[in-house]
């Protein structure tokens, strides 16, 4: 591509630096080009191929901090540094050659076109300097203003850090001249909610990486990650009185898959499924999360792209706001998982998706049944749910609990376990009384009963009823 | 809205709530012509933020909200001024309809703490439609334990106080969703740390409904003056903030001396901790006294007794007192 020379007889067809600069990073938000980046130090962990101390926890001891300001951007990780090599053959080039597949083919990382990083840095500004400290040596690369402009240059100067005196072996990202648009997204929180959003976002996409020991710090502050669990009677409950999970593992065609699915919690109320509907929340537990190589590329689904309102199963709707459920994929080779290029999404045309989906939609279909089985008497169903204990994700995926598998359709490498759901008790079945009343009235009562008017119009009802039982009883 | 029929104007701390953002208001205008704005507020019976603010700007146009029945007749019955119109609307169907071409000074003064998420989505539907000038107060329930109020119970035997802020945490995180700040704990769910936290909240909701303002039009959300305060069982939050184009702060400030005033926070980080003493006369008299100037330990040899349970509560009392002792409300007795 140096030669940039047109022969009169042959059309140019060579990229300009416009390309990649300006058009290639149209099409990416600006968070997930951050994403990107926090990708890039995850797949370096796994570059160093140290094998953990605690196998749960096999990211614990690396971390990356990214920090932001008007002025400037810049990611810092202790994740081994981008080896020399990999510098020198392609880590600096526009689109990953079909080769260098190879480099990496035996250990599960997200990096596959070869873009991250340099198209989070274009997005980004148009100065930075790429430094990494690796066990054999210390470099540096700048990609400056001049370079970015100049269509006959395809290549970058490699430069020695003589004084290496670094303590962590990582990675250091530094991009200047802020874009406009860019810099005015960077304000500091309070005036810019950039931060918070991108906190939300890490916290959610990188869920898992951090629950296996990887931290974030965004400005100084360290990103948590919310927790994943699903309720499960436990063992001495009768099968009528239960709450399970459903579960499904299979290995196909070089792909690992683990799902299990749900109530992470208890069904509303009757009051709170009102006030639920009210004041719909922007942050709920429910819906299916999908994994890939341990990151999260879809999160709390509750659309048809993940089973819900197609084949049998209802559209979501807060009376399912306490179904759950997490599908996680896993291969050496990136190019079979069922992710899109922006690693927020998944490949909906994808074979292996595609056959997962009867799965996750035969699973949703058991906890929507139950609530609607249930539905009008939930104080019956909070009693039996409110005993379950919640299990966390990673033994419900891979927990090695003896359980009652089922083999789908005899073959070995493919089971699935079909949770026992309460049912409600049918010798003295519930029924359920409904009425209006003003507000006014019911205040009246509530503050007759319990001494506080703002007391669930539920509860002001049913206490009544239970006043007049003991009557009657009596 | 609990709190409608209660008598404010004899709560010394929401008083003096109330006269620091009188202040405030006197050194915005300075800048812009509060006289031209138009005030809207939940004026509850008395109504007293409205005659404050007919009698120190002269503002004309004033509209009060109130939703419930008897506190509206009541409060048609007491209109102190003919400029005050009241109207008989929830916040939320009054924002929802909300667009001005009038500079509005707002106040929502919200009370309770159950319906926090609502308040804070009213906020966020409010500041979009807000103009360059506007000013916004708001007023939020600051008591962790009104989210859920009564005794509960835990394995049988009260909560401690542990368990009490665990679950009210959980409980704050369901209801606010992505409106809980980043890096809180159930620790923060103490007194003394909530208000932070719900200025945290507020701060994430604001910015988060505004990005799109301040990134298509280069305007922002200036904060002014922050508040918390103890009225009667309730501990209260108030902040004020008003609309500013990017790059007019420096000049703003500038022009209304707001850096030099003691009393801003121009940052969402903190805020006046306001909790003087209910002071009889005399000893309103006393103190004032000897301020500006004189020392707590002065003040209280003076007095000769504490106030609190000990000497360090006394002291931190009085402290607060010198500090805010010009914001005081005067009361007298009036004969009709
Ligand atoms: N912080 C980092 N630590 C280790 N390796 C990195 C880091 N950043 C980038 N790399 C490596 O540099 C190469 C180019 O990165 P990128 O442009 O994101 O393409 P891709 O990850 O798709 O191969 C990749 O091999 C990537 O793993
Ligand atoms: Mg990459």
């Amino acid at each position: 591509m140096t030669n940039k020379k047109i022969n009169s007889e042959r059309a140019a067809a060579g990229p300009t630096k416009r390309f990649f600069i300006d058009m290639l990073t149209r099409d990416i938000d600006l968070m997930d080009a951050i994403l990107d980046l926090l990708d890039n130090c995850v797949d370096g962990v796994q570059r160093t191929r140290k094998p953990p101390t605690d196998a749960t926890k096999p990211y614990a001891g690396y971390w990356a901090k990214i920090s932001f300001g008007t002025d400037r951007f810049s990611i810092e990780d202790n994740c081994g540094g981008i080896p020399f090599d990999l510098a020198r053959r392609y880590a600096f080039m526009m689109g990953r050659p079909k080769e260098e597949d190879e480099a990496d083919a035996d250990i599960p990382t997200v990096g596959m076109y070869g873009i991250g990083m340099k198209r989070a840095i274009f997005k980004m500004g148009r100065n930075a300097i790429v430094k990494s400290y690796t066990k054999e040596r210390a470099f540096s690369v700048s990609i400056t203003p001049k370079w970015m402009s100049d269509d006959s240059d395809w290549e970058l100067d490699i430069e020695n850090i003589r004084d290496s005196r670094r303590p962590n072996l990582g990675t250091e990202i530094v991009v200047t001249q802020l874009n406009t648009g860019i810099a005015q997204r960077f304000a500091e929180s309070g005036v810019s909610s950039f931060g918070k959003d991108l906190y939300n976002l890490v916290s959610h996409h990188f869920s898992f990486i951090i629950r296996k020991g990887f931290r974030v710090f965004i400005n100084d502050e360290e990103i948590f990650a919310r927790q994943f669990s699903l309720l499960w009677s436990e063992d001495d409950r009768p099968k009528d009185e239960r709450i399970e999970p459903y579960l499904y593992r299979s290995v196909k065609d070089g792909v690992e898959i683990s799902m299990a699915v749900g109530f992470h919690s208890q069904m509303l109320t009757d009051d709170e499924l009102d006030e639920e509907q009210k004041t719909k929340r922007s942050r709920e537990d429910a819906g299916w999360t999908i994994i890939c190589n341990d990151r999260v590329v879809v999160y709390n689904d509750k659309t048809r792209l993940t089973g819900w309102g197609e084949a049998g199963v209802p559209s979501y709707h807060s009376q399912f706001i306490g179904i759950a459920g997490v599908v996680v994929f896993r291969s050496n080779d990136a190019w079979k998982l069922p992710v899109t290029t922006t690693k927020r999404g998944v490949d909906t045309s994808s074979d292996v998706f595609l056959y997962i989906k009867d799965y996750m939609r035969d699973g949703l279909k058991r906890f929507t049944n139950h609530t609607n089985t249930w539905k009008g008497n939930v104080e019956a169903e909070r009693q039996i749910s409110g005993r379950a204990k919640p299990v966390q994700m990673e033994d419900l995926l891979f927990g090695e609990k003896t359980l009652d598998w089922t083999n789908v359709q005899n073959r070995i490498d493919e089971k699935k376990y079909v949770p026992s759901l309460a049912v409600p008790k049918e010798h003295d079945p519930v029924k359920i009384i409904r009425f209006g009343k003003s507000l006014s009235e019911i205040k009246d009562v509530a503050y007759y009963l319990f001494e506080d008017e703002d007391v669930a119009p539920g509860d002001v009802g049913k206490a009544c009823f239970d006043a007049y039982l003991k009557k009657a009883r009596s | 809205m609990s709190g409608a029929n209660v008598p404010y104007h004899m709560r010394q701390n929401k008083s003096v709530d109330r006269m620091l953002f009188i202040d405030l208001l006197t050194r915005l205008n300075r800048y812009i012509p509060i006289p031209d704005y138009r005030y809207v507020s939940f004026g509850a019976a008395f109504l007293e933020d409205f005659k404050l603010l007919h009698s120190h700007f002269g503002l004309r146009s004033m509209l009060s909200i109130e939703m419930d029945e008897q506190a509206f007749l009541r409060q048609t019955f007491n209109l102190p001024l003919r400029c005050i119109q009241n109207f008989r609307q929830k916040s939320g169907d009054f924002i929802d309809r909300y667009n001005s071409e009038t500079p509005t000074i707002i106040w929502l003064d919200y009370a309770s703490a159950k319906e926090l998420r609502e308040q804070l989505q009213e906020i966020q539907a409010l500041v979009v439609k807000l103009r360059v000038g506007d000013v916004l107060k708001v007023t939020l329930n600051a008591n962790p334990e009104a989210m859920s109020p009564g005794l509960h119970h835990y394995d049988g035997r009260q909560e401690t106080v542990d368990e009490k802020r665990d679950r009210l945490f959980k409980q704050l995180d369901t209801r606010l969703g992505d409106f809980l700040p980043t890096g809180y704990s159930p620790d923060d769910l103490s007194p003394i740390r909530f208000p932070k936290m719900l200025l945290g909240a507020s701060r994430d909701a604001i910015t988060t409904a505004f990005d799109g303002r301040r990134l298509s039009e280069g305007v922002y959300i200036q904060p002014l003056l922050s508040c918390a305060y103890q009225d009667g069982p309730h501990q209260m939050l108030t902040f004020t903030v008003i609309v500013l184009r990017d790059g007019e702060k420096n000049d703003f400030l500038d022009k209304t001396g707001l850096n030099n005033w003691g009393y801003q926070n121009l940052d969402w980080e903190n805020f006046n901790k306001i909790s003087v003493p209910a002071l009889t006369v005399k000893e309103k008299i006393s103190i004032d006294r000897l301020l500006p100037g004189g020392s707590a330990e002065e003040i209280l040899t003076q007095l000769g007794f504490n106030f609190g349970r000990n000497n360090r509560e006394s002291v931190e009392a009085v402290e607060n007192y010198k500090k805010y002792y010009r914001y005081y409300p005067n009361y007298q007795r009036v004969m009709f």
